[in-house]
């Protein structure tokens, strides 16, 4: 017999007949898995002017030698808004144009900030992330 | 003794020796629980010159603290384009379409519109009880 497993719905459904959809787990299906959270700061170099400076990035080693899903939120110093990657607002920030990035190898979690625009002194940015278990792709 | 809890894992796989990625639930690890989802549609003004309009969704969430959250929404050019979860951005105000962020009593979703005529955007939006900490 093979038809066995752990299904819970949602409030107010019966859990013999209820659609996936209104099912919170279901042990059929896959769950995302939560590996890793916390955050890391990132120093922004001083903006020369000249082409060079205003970026930053930091590094978080994941130790899971695949390339996993990951999600990350983006915050500015002294600001309690955190904002999705590549959203992060040029609105508020020194009227210059910056993107916020993330990508993951094998190894590590890379959160990055690139600026472009007028001169600026050096500055902080943190990066909140979520590292999961589930691979990016198989 | 505290080596205990559930392991469910993929077909094909032994729970007992399964790595943790063939797993399909482990009470080892935190999963997304979601808090709160909801869709809708905003219109947004028209760009002027080279100033793009912009509405904001405020989303009230009222959790005291930064959730985790993941947003999808349509662009000025297709109803049917739903974006990744992160937003497209590129440099230059015209550029811009879909900006998230959460603070601690809100989600807000800010869209921009850089053709010269009013359009509606549509949006999906999932909090999670997850906090970014």
């Amino acid at each position: 017999m093979s038809d066995f497993g752990i299904k819970i719905t949602k409030p107010g459904y019966d859990t013999k007949t209820a659609a996936i959809k209104d099912q919170v787990f279901n042990s059929e299906y896959n769950s995302l898995k939560i590996w890793m959270t916390g955050n890391v700061s990132i120093s922004v170099s001083e903006w020369d002017g000249l082409g060079g400076g205003g970026v930053g990035s930091s590094s978080v080693a994941h130790n899971l030698a695949y390339e996993p899903f990951f999600l990350t939120y983006f915050k500015l110093s002294n600001s309690g808004k955190l904002w999705l990657q590549d959203s992060l607002d040029d609105d508020l920030l020194f009227n210059i144009f910056v993107a916020s990035n993330s990508y993951v190898d094998t190894t590590n979690l890379v959160m990055s900030i690139t600026t472009n625009g007028n001169a600026r002194a050096a500055w902080t940015a943190y990066c909140y992330y979520i590292i999961l278990i589930d691979k990016a792709y198989e | 003794m505290s080596d205990f809890g559930i392991k469910i894992s993929q077909p094909g796989y032994d729970v007992k020796t399964a790595a943790k990625e063939r797993l399909v639930f482990s009470s080892q690890y935190d999963t997304f629980k979601l808090f709160k989802s909801g869709s809708g549609s905003q219109a947004v003004p028209a760009s002027v010159g080279t100033t793009s309009g912009k509405a904001i969704v405020t989303i009230a969430h009222d959790l005291s603290y930064t959730p985790a959250f993941i947003c999808f929404t349509s662009t000025p050019y297709s109803a049917d384009d739903q974006m990744s979860p992160y937003a497209y951005k590129g440099v230059g105000s015209l550029h811009n379409i879909a900006k998230y962020y959460v603070d601690t009593s809100n989600l807000y979703i800010i869209l921009y519109n850089a053709i010269n005529s009013i359009k509606t955007f549509y949006y999906r939006y999932h909090i999670y009880y997850n906090e970014l900490a």
